[in-house]
């Protein structure tokens, strides 16, 4: 079972100490969930993995095995997609796929998605937010990254970019383990098999929707 | 090597590159010039580009391409393209301007 864990994570922005010792775990066939308000630590937390930001102190194990969040980057075992938009504005879609994709049969299962399938004579500037996310999350999937960290994929994206996000979240969770972070709380709950919440820098265990109201991250349910 | 990734890197650098080269054209002689354009002019490019497009650099980091690895290939690529570019430039200059 191909698993990343990370252990004693601490991570301070001068006196403000942002991630407490935290320590989680995904395995292939996982989607976890990690939520918590605005300023918590989330993307600090998805950064610090992705190794694009320096943490105080962390442990990361890829399969068992130690080594950097730098490393585990350079060797294609952790994608990520940030929130805003990564990928070069200026290029088509069918440009990008075979930049990300040389393998002929990957990069047709990209191309041919049923929905990328519409718009890959357009330029990213012109698709809409959702087509991007969407086909962030398609090309980054296909890729050969066992893990995939996503930051906030349902944020501002109508309701059936959403389904269909959704959709290939559940058909590509057996063949990756995924940490996802979103505001968009029942979305995420649709699709994850473990959730998290960060307060305070720590990390506690959400098992039903009334967790979130515990933890000060709903007024209501 | 991903090539048509570095190549895409080289061209979102590229205006950068050239504008500043061209801005110091007016200032300095053409030898220098081209010194420039295959020198400092490599830094602004990727300086412009860490700070205009910073959040594109994610589209390089989950290709396994650091970014010390861009700043070499884009060294590499300019040198490649402005090559022919900066021999034609000396030929013209020493076939019009000679005497001047």
């Amino acid at each position: 079972m191909q698993t990343l864990s990370i252990k004693n994570v601490h991570k301070s922005f001068g006196k403000k100490t942002v991630l407490n010792n935290v320590t989680l775990s995904v395995s292939k066939g996982e989607i976890l969930a990690l939520y918590g308000r605005n300023g918590c630590g989330k993307s600090t937390l998805l950064k610090i993995l992705f190794g694009t930001l320096k943490a105080n102190n962390i442990e990361l194990l890829v399969n068992g095995t130690a080594t950097t969040p730098k490393a585990s980057r350079l060797n294609k075992s952790i994608a990520y997609i940030p929130q805003h938009p990564f990928l070069p504005s200026s290029q088509k879609v069918r440009d990008i796929i075979p930049m990300y994709h040389q393998n002929q049969e990957l990069q047709d299962a990209v191309f041919y998605d049923p929905y990328i399938a519409s718009f890959t004579a357009r330029k990213v500037s012109e698709l809409s937010l959702g087509q991007r996310r969407y086909f962030e999350v398609v090309l980054l999937a296909n890729s050969s990254h066992p893990f995939l960290l996503i930051d906030e994929p349902f944020s501002m994206i109508e309701p059936l970019h959403k389904e269909r996000l959704k959709g290939f979240l559940n058909s590509i969770k057996r063949t990756k383990g995924i940490i996802i972070t979103d505001h968009y709380y029942n979305d995420v709950l649709e699709v994850s098999t473990q959730n998290i919440i960060l307060k305070d820098g720590l990390i506690n265990t959400i098992t039903t929707k009334e967790d979130l109201l515990k933890y000060d991250y709903l007024k209501s349910v | 090597m991903n090539i048509r990734a570095h190549w895409q890197f080289y061209k979102d650098c590229f205006p950068f590159i050239y504008s500043f080269a061209l801005v110091c054209l007016a200032f300095v002689d053409a030898l220098t010039g081209l010194f420039i354009l295959f020198t400092v002019a490599n830094g602004i490019g990727f300086l412009a580009f860490s700070s205009l497009k910073s959040q594109e650099f994610y589209f390089y980091y989950n290709l396994g391409i650091s970014k010390l690895k861009l700043l070499l290939s884009l060294v590499i690529i300019n040198a490649i393209v402005g090559l022919p570019f900066a021999v034609i430039f000396i030929i013209f200059k020493q076939l019009f301007f000679a005497n001047a």
